[in-house]
């Protein structure tokens, strides 16, 4: 009979909770994912789409779904992996990565938007 | 009629032993729970390698046919999972089995490698809607494959195919998983409990609620690791009627390059006349990313 209880008790408290998180209702939960979240105008969606190489320099990628620091580990590899890129720096708490663009070979928006997808993420929009 | 005590440890089953602990233990990221199958998967070319440890305690089964009184079941493994492709990975699990039966005047040790498990996974959906929340579903389908010694592990080639649906919003992240095998054997039980008598399917349906403990929100300085605690309900109903639910609640702590988990299982329903019945549950593991 208690263990009944006890486990009716228990999946009602699961049901509880992911009921409130489906529904939003989780404070801490929506104040962090309103903070950031990046969209790209038709200009900038345009230009993520270019073949051209990015010129050298530093770069700021603006990507959605950076989880997790192992995310962020499989977006610094993808991104690492294009030539003409270093100092990769992936910043969870505004889902900016920092890299840095040098040599003849460099990679175009596409490229770059193409590694964020291997990943698993979204690259939104690049800026410098 | 039951000896004493049987020591059956295979090379196969050594070799697995040794490799588990030469590359530390099994697999996880990105909010991935602990035993519910999530719908994440390793970038292209990236390899998650996930040791982990398992282990079940199995009580006395109803059935009078069966001379078991319980029976502790260890299970090291090793998790390789790759991504192949843009959407698709490739995971392959190799267990090892440690079981040790009691019996009314009597114990049974044995171990062997375990039921292989070879999966495809294929991710179906992906919205990230903000720079850290996220919805993603997949669907995998694979096969347990026969492994070492047959008196721990099945022989027969069960497939089996599932769907997983993972949303992360804040700190919050939740999975829902359906997992369905076809037991192709005589009988899934009996490396378990001898006597025990089951042949059928069995749908796992297992739920998962992850929490970020730490740090509350990613900031400059904290976004290199994270902790997690994490809820589970894991549930198995087998086509035979049987049907069991457990409760693991456990820990989960990510870094950038690995992750480390426990959690422990009780039952919280259950409804069991042809398998025996969990008593607890316990799952340790690893999880490096290359």
């Amino acid at each position: 009979m208690n263990s009944r209880i006890f486990s009716r008790l228990a999946i009602s408290a699961v049901l509880v909770v992911a009921g409130h998180f489906v529904g939003g209702c989780a404070s801490g939960a929506a104040e962090e994912s309103q903070q950031v979240t990046y969209t790209a105008t038709p200009e900038e969606a345009r230009r993520l789409a270019s073949t051209d190489p990015v010129d050298s320099g530093p770069l700021q990628l603006y990507m959605n779904g950076l989880s997790c620091p192992l995310c962020a580990t499989s977006v610094d590899q993808q991104i690492d992996n294009l030539p003409g890129t270093s100092d990769v720096r992936v910043d969870l708490k505004s889902g900016v990565v920092r890299v840095w663009i040098e040599g003849k070979e460099r990679p175009s928006p596409k490229e770059l938007a193409e590694a964020a997808d291997r990943a698993g993420v979204t690259l939104v929009k690049i800026t410098r | 009629m039951h000896p004493t005590t049987n020591h059956r440890v295979g090379p196969a089953a050594l070799a697995v032993l040794l490799a588990a602990f030469a590359l530390g233990a099994s697999d996880a990221r990105a909010q991935e729970a602990i035993n519910t199958e999530s719908a994440t998967q390793p970038g292209v070319g990236t390899l998650y390698v996930k040791p982990q440890f398992r282990l079940w305690r199995y009580g006395v089964s109803r059935d009078p046919a069966s001379p078991v009184q319980g029976v502790t079941r260890a299970e090291p493994s090793i998790t390789l999972q790759y991504g192949i492709a843009k959407d698709w990975s490739l995971s392959l699990k190799l267990p090892a089995v440690v079981q040790e039966q009691t019996f009314p005047s009597s114990r049974n040790l044995a171990a062997s490698i375990g039921q292989i498990e070879a999966m495809f996974k294929l991710r179906v959906y992906r919205s990230d809607t903000s720079a850290l929340d996220t919805v993603r579903a997949v669907v995998y389908a694979g096969a347990m494959l026969p492994g070492g010694d047959n008196t721990v592990a099945p022989q027969s080639v069960d497939p089996f195919i599932g769907a997983s649906v993972m949303l992360i919003r804040g700190r919050f992240g939740v999975t829902q998983s359906l997992r369905y095998t076809v037991t192709t054997g005589a009988d899934s039980w009996k490396w378990i409990a001898p006597g025990v008598r089951s042949a059928a399917d069995a749908l796992r349906y297992d739920t998962a609620l992850m929490y970020r403990v730490w740090p509350g929100a990613f900031t400059a300085e904290n976004s290199s690791s994270a902790w997690y605690a994490s809820l589970e309900l894991n549930g198995q109903y087998e086509t035979s009627g049987d049907n069991e639910i457990l409760l693991a609640p456990g820990v989960l702590y990510e870094a950038k390059r690995f992750a480390a988990e426990c959690s422990v299982g009780v039952p919280i329903a259950r409804r069991v006349r042809d398998r025996p019945a969990t008593q607890f549950q316990l799952s340790i593991g690893l999880r490096f990313v290359f």
